[in-house]
């Protein structure tokens, strides 16, 4: 934890770029959206202001990111800076490993949600965005903790399949992120598409969030969406932990690339 | 000259053949850039209240294409150095007497074929998701000089952003960041006349406004801020002034590198 830490404040243009993020892909929205439509018209669609959607997906986007992002890379990071064998052949063992990445992200992606939820939802609605945002920090966290499994699974399922690609990794992140449908709510989307989407654990903490801010959210559809989170997030440990095994026993086998 | 050729085309040949064909780099780097984009263009349709006015989805076409001009500068272009440096092989390079230019000149080709994939799949994400784009050609010469002045602009940042990835080393965060902030604050990706007073001055103080306003402009898209033959005026100017400086810059920034050595550069 401690390391990640470090190298997050002793690289400052990581700290700043890691928390102007949000801003500016939600700037980077709201220029297209107002380019071709109104603001209104978003409204009427959604329930809720544009911007306020907006920022919220943006936070979940990159609380999301910073740890899946994490996870994926960080058998390439490894192998590209030749720690890998040393990871493979520490007592703590790969899994420990791979289940302890998450942590301090978690953390930093709290930090997040003060620097980017906050101001914008004290602005949009005054004192009450102060509690509206801590829910959506909260939930952030669950939804990244159920995201973890699947994204290690996949992740490390393509190595094992097709060697450290990191272009089908670029490919896999937005895809999962459209599925989860940060900026696009998935009440909106079209049935198949919404079954799909009600695979990844993530999605449905996400629904939950975006029903909170628009003002749809039920206390009991909040627990359910919850439950079958953190039940799909569990159901996709053992392909996470088989993922794992199978990639560190092909690199036992194979060798670590230089 | 003709050594400049013969790296350039080796280059060329290097470059499609490892990153294209065989890591495959192509189908996935458009299927990646497929789900990006409609990542970001899928919402804007939740503003549109009934039919889209066609030039609206002109207006993001055109929007998403001069965005993607500036992925390519910053991707293929100036990181390109930035690879070079990672694997180790940049002093080769240099050491080799071919020219550091030759690079860029060799991933031209290439990127030029992946730049119109791309355009491809925007326009069929803006079709299918905001309604068919209407682009009118209104001003051909306006157009033929918006278009050289925006490659001329964009090689002359690849430098300029080239040669402070030698300069510095390590700059990932720092590349990804502009690379989105430069479209959004330049008017790259909605009108000038659309933004507030003083973006609109700090846009046209940069070289990067004047093509995309050209661009926007010759498509009959919408107007420029300023008198469409001064901006033509001015684009054509700037733009050159721009690549002549940042050529300086780049080759500064080599001959400092042969004084104190390449700089170490982390993944990220």
């Amino acid at each position: 934890m401690l390391l990640v830490y470090a190298d997050f404040f002793r690289r400052k243009i990581v700290m700043i770029t890691y928390l102007a993020w949000p801003y500016m892909t939600t700037t980077f929205m709201l220029m297209i959206g107002y380019a071709v439509g109104s603001p209104q018209a978003f409204a009427e669609r959604v329930g809720v202001e544009p911007a306020l959607f907006l920022i919220v997906g943006s936070y979940l986007l990159f609380s999301s990111m910073s740890v899946v992002d994490d996870i994926m890379w960080r058998p390439i990071f490894d192998e590209s800076v030749g720690t890998l064998p040393y990871i493979i052949s520490s007592p703590a063992g790969v899994v420990l490993h791979y289940l302890s990445i998450p942590i301090p992200r978690f953390v930093l992606s709290l930090v997040l949600g003060l620097t980017t939820l906050f101001p914008v939802l004290v602005v949009l609605r005054g004192l009450s965005g102060v509690l509206i945002g801590l829910i959506v920090m909260f939930i952030s966290v669950v939804s990244v903790a159920t995201f973890v499994p699947l994204a290690t699974a996949l992740g490390l399922g393509l190595y094992v399949a097709g060697g450290e690609n990191w272009r089908a990794i670029n490919f896999l992140r937005p895809l999962l992120l459209i599925l989860v449908g940060v900026y696009y709510p998935r009440w909106l989307m079209s049935l198949p598409l919404y079954i799909v989407s009600s695979l990844i654990p993530p999605a449905h903490c996400v629904e939950v969030v975006q029903r909170i801010v628009v003002g749809l959210a039920e206390a009991s559809a909040i627990t359910v969406s919850l439950v079958l989170a953190l039940t799909l997030g569990l159901a996709y440990s053992p392909g996470m932990l088989r993922a794992t095994r199978a990639w560190e026993l092909r690199k036992l086998r194979e060798g670590v690339k230089t | 000259m003709r050594n400049l050729i013969k790296s350039a085309k080796a280059v060329l040949v290097a470059y499609f053949v490892g990153e294209l064909v065989r890591s495959k780099g192509l189908a996935y780097g458009l299927l990646s850039l497929a789900v990006w984009l409609s990542m970001f263009i899928v919402p804007a349709s939740l503003f549109i209240k009934g039919e889209t006015e066609s030039s609206l989805s002109a207006g993001v076409l055109i929007g998403s294409a001069i965005f993607l001009a500036y992925s390519t500068a910053t991707w293929d272009w100036a990181v390109l150095l930035r690879w070079l440096m990672q694997l180790g092989i940049l002093e080769y390079v240099i050491a080799s007497g071919s020219s550091i230019f030759s690079h860029y000149l060799g991933t031209v080709p290439v990127s030029i074929a992946w730049y119109s994939m791309a355009l491809a799949i925007a326009y069929t994400i803006v079709s299918v998701f905001l309604g068919p784009p209407k682009v009118v050609l209104v001003d051909p010469v306006a157009f033929v000089i918006g278009v050289v002045s925006l490659l001329i602009v964009l090689m002359a940042y690849s430098f300029m952003l080239g040669g402070t990835l030698l300069a510095a080393g390590t700059a990932g965060p720092i590349i990804e960041f502009i690379g989105w902030i430069l479209p959004i604050a330049t008017g790259g990706l909605t009108p000038l006349s659309i933004m507030p007073k003083p973006l609109q001055v700090v846009a046209y103080l940069t070289p990067f406004s004047y093509p995309a306003e050209l661009l926007r402009y010759s498509l009959g898209i919408s107007n420029p801020v300023l008198e469409p033959s001064l901006v033509v005026i001015l684009g054509a100017t700037y733009s050159t002034i721009f690549l002549g400086l940042s050529s300086i810059y780049l080759k500064h920034q080599v001959r400092r590198m042969l004084k104190e050595g390449v700089r170490s550069v982390a993944l990220f």
